[in-house]
């Protein structure tokens, strides 16, 4: 598992558990956070941009292979980009007003 | 803040058509893992999806359903409840399964009421557009699925109208437990009391009609 895949994880946890608790906030922060990070995997893995987001934490790396080899699947940046989704209609169904 | 909160209907169900696509492409790249297809978890040139990302998005595709399923349940939602888990494969199979002869039958209306009996939560569905509480071919071929697991308490069925014809309402009114497992949409949903009110209604006028 890649970091930004877990970084991902740990931000839909939230996500999750703030939607289960009413905090209508924390779901679109974290649930945007991980749906734009999906977003972005799959702009880079699907373009020929290199936006640098799996190497902002873990710095550069010397081998630009092992670089690519850091980035997520596709498939999990599409479950990240419709966890996403998910929470933003979380997000409408528990705000207030 | 960012965005409009507009509740609707439509949300519960797409949350919970989402999470089952999590449990979807989880549940394949397990499979794939286990009987050794990389094709499941891996797409051509792209690095793959590991084993614990899969487990860990099936679980989350849990969440994410639950979720929807608490948000569906509101009172100010007002949405029918089925469409809650209208969207697990499950559902989807049936409804592909089933559904096709019944969509084509224009005037048949369905009104769904969900009770609680029992532990266990019973769906009813029946015919409202011309006043007939003769059970749908949906009804019908639920009440066959129920039947046919070995070990269910089978479907009552107290009331019948003709030889081809059955109806899911008791004569008191009551809805006997019954669980629907075939096509999961409605075209027009009714709150289970005004259903049940207007069946009674209707029963009755049919009774003194015949009387």
């Amino acid at each position: 598992m890649q970091i930004n895949t877990a970084i991902g994880f740990v931000l839909s946890g939230i996500a999750l558990i703030a939607a289960a608790r009413g905090m209508a906030g924390v779901t679109l922060v974290c649930g945007g956070i991980a749906g734009s990070l999906g977003l972005l995997t799959l702009i880079e893995d699907f373009s020929s941009f290199d936006l640098h987001i799996n190497r902002h934490l873990t710095g550069a790396y010397v081998d630009s292979a092992a670089a690519y080899l850091r980035r997520m699947a596709p498939s999990t940046g599409i479950c990240f980009l419709l966890a996403g989704v998910a929470f933003i209609c979380s997000y409408r169904l528990s705000a207030p007003g | 803040m960012l965005l409009p909160a507009e509740r609707s209907w439509l949300e519960p169900p797409m949350m919970g058509l989402l999470g089952s696509i999590f449990i979807g492409i989880g549940a394949v790249a397990l499979l794939g893992y286990l009987i050794g297809i990389s094709g499941t978890y891996a797409w051509g040139e792209f690095g793959g999806m590991a084993l614990h990302t899969a487990l860990g998005f099936m679980v989350l595709g849990v969440g994410i359903i639950a979720l929807a399923w608490v948000a569906g349940t509101t009172e100010e939602m007002n949405s029918p409840r089925g469409f809650r888990c209208l969207s697990g494969p499950p559902a989807s199979l049936l409804r592909l399964s089933s559904g096709r002869r019944f969509w084509r039958r224009k005037n048949y209306k369905l009104s769904k009421s969900s009770v609680l009996k029992s532990s266990m939560r019973a769906t009813v569905w029946r015919r409202t557009s011309t006043g007939d509480f003769a059970s749908s071919s949906v009804a019908r071929r639920a009440a066959h699925t129920r039947n046919s697991i070995p070990g269910s308490k089978p479907v009552k069925i107290s009331l019948s109208f003709s030889n081809t014809s059955m109806a899911f309402i008791r004569w008191d009114g009551s809805i006997p437990p019954t669980i629907c497992s075939g096509p999961y949409l409605s075209r027009k949903t009714h709150r289970c009391r005004e259903s049940t009110i207007h069946a009674k209604q209707m029963l009755w006028q049919r009774h003194k009609r015949r009387a």
